[in-house]
């Protein structure tokens, strides 16, 4: 039993050298840096966030963007595909190939169909259309993707997004 | 080699620490992986070349931090492309830097390898799950008709031909063209080929659950204890087939980071590294298909 006056044995000099707002700190800092160590956990939560929130408002394929749904759908690469066309006066003049020069920036819009990569896209054909002296008010980019029977396989398609882009012509 | 060879080189790895086998075998993955583009792989490869060849340079933490930066930026430079396990390489990446440059304990590395490892395949099992046109065959169906590093697989499987193949992916292509046209049947007509996709649809879902439950599952439970058997089958079975040893070896690493110090458990993963680099360079679909003169 210790007595009113007496000291626990432990008790020493150094305990006593150490303020409770540093020990406040010290505490702080052991947290932190022990938050920190499973930092790349929260990484991995916060991409697949973003990953769901992408597919589910803005189309992006399964497959991408750090979800790990690879190998679960059909809706990925060759299943997804883009037309372009030349508007006037909101009438369709005509069907435009993508130039080889796009194919990597078509892959990723039709990856990623969300209103900003269609427009980057568009900003490309228009300038691929005036230096071939093909010149229209608007073009329109469709992305579609397709859907396959169960049995069969016989396909069926479903357009995911389109956008007029005004041209400067 | 005789016996005494084999047990010597069994002690060795005994000694090695899971860490210092997990970072090694992290750095071999960026030597066989084609990591990055033209600019960064450069460096890339120097690094997990150096790291390989000096013990104190692996364990410095300006290192995992290069290469995590270089693996980071190939993710956002790629964007939305990169694969999965890019997001992943980068992430662990991460999480060697934070160990290094913290001293921090090998648990917390162990326990962010275990999560990471089990959130992937969560990930991946609910995304099967929830897809529409999984668990009703139709992704593997579709799958082995269309992409050329399965067709071989579903020749030697499946009963069907190349000849088979290449008329479903015509077909594919004119109902493309003209879909509100009948142009005849697709899927070849095969009980063969129907019991593949069955097999590969539910046996590709239900390993993952497996897979994430041992690993997300509290310690000292039985799923626990069998989560690297669990995690060797998949990689043997699963990347004999699937063309991305990358992932597989990347898991490999990680699984040591975490795994308790058993001998067997560590050269099992060992050789499993081995075996996803023989599928890797020897295509053995192609060669049965030939040997076997299927097709």
């Amino acid at each position: 039993m210790m007595g009113k006056n007496m000291q626990h044995p432990s008790w020493g000099r150094n305990s006593y050298s150490v303020s409770t707002p540093v020990k406040l700190l010290m505490n702080n800092y052991i947290t932190i840096k022990h938050t920190l160590s499973y930092l790349p956990i929260l990484l991995f939560l916060l991409i697949s966030g973003h990953h769901f929130y992408l597919v589910h408002k803005h189309q992006l394929s399964p497959w991408l963007g750090g979800g790990y749904g690879m190998f679960s759908t059909t809706d990925y690469g060759p299943s997804r595909f883009i037309k372009v066309f030349t508007l006037n006066k909101k009438i369709i003049q005509e069907e435009i190939e993508v130039p080889e020069h796009l194919s990597q920036l078509s892959k990723q819009v039709r990856s990623l169909p969300n209103n900003t990569n269609i427009k980057n896209f568009a900003i490309k054909l228009e300038n691929y259309l005036t230096i071939n002296h093909h010149s229209a008010a608007f073009i329109r980019v469709e992305i579609w993707k397709t859907n396959y029977d169960s049995e069969t396989l016989k396909p069926s398609y479903q357009k995911l997004n389109t956008l007029d882009y005004k041209t400067n012509y | 080699m005789n016996t005494t060879f084999i047990n010597k080189c069994i002690e060795e790895f005994n000694r090695k620490k899971t860490f210092e086998l997990s970072t090694q075998f992290t750095l071999l993955t960026l030597l066989f992986s084609q990591v990055g583009n033209a600019y960064t792989r450069p460096f890339i490869l120097s690094l997990a070349a150096i790291g390989l060849l000096s013990d104190q340079c692996r364990k410095q933490s300006i290192l995992w931090f290069s290469l995590f930066l270089l693996t980071g930026f190939r993710v956002i430079n790629q964007w939305p492309m990169a694969d999965n396990h890019a997001y992943l390489l980068s992430l662990w990446c991460l999480t060697l830097f934070l160990t290094t440059y913290q001293e921090s304990s090998t648990k917390i590395l162990a326990n962010n390898a275990r999560i990471l490892i089990g959130l992937v395949f969560l990930l991946a099992s609910f995304q099967k799950i929830s897809a529409e046109d999984y668990l009703n065959g139709t992704f593997f169906r579709y799958l082995f008709l269309t992409d050329d590093r399965f067709e071989d697989f579903a020749i030697l499987f499946g009963n069907i031909s190349y000849q088979q193949i290449d008329d479903a992916r015509r077909l594919l292509d004119a109902y493309q063209f003209s879909p509100t046209q009948s142009h005849g049947e697709i899927v070849p007509i095969s009980a063969e080929f129907h019991l593949l996709v069955v097999i590969a649809t539910w046996w590709n879902v239900l390993d993952q659950i497996v897979i994430a439950c041992c690993f997300l599952s509290p310690t000292n439970s039985l799923l626990f204890k069998n989560r690297d058997f669990v995690l060797l089958v998949f990689c043997i079975t699963t990347y004999a087939v699937a063309p991305v040893p990358g992932f597989a070896w990347l898991l490999i690493s990680m699984a040591l980071a975490q795994s308790e110090s058993k001998s067997r458990i560590v050269i099992a993963y060992l050789i499993t590294f081995f075996i996803v680099l023989f599928y890797y360079q020897i295509h053995w679909t192609t060669l049965l298909v030939d040997f076997f003169q299927l097709g």
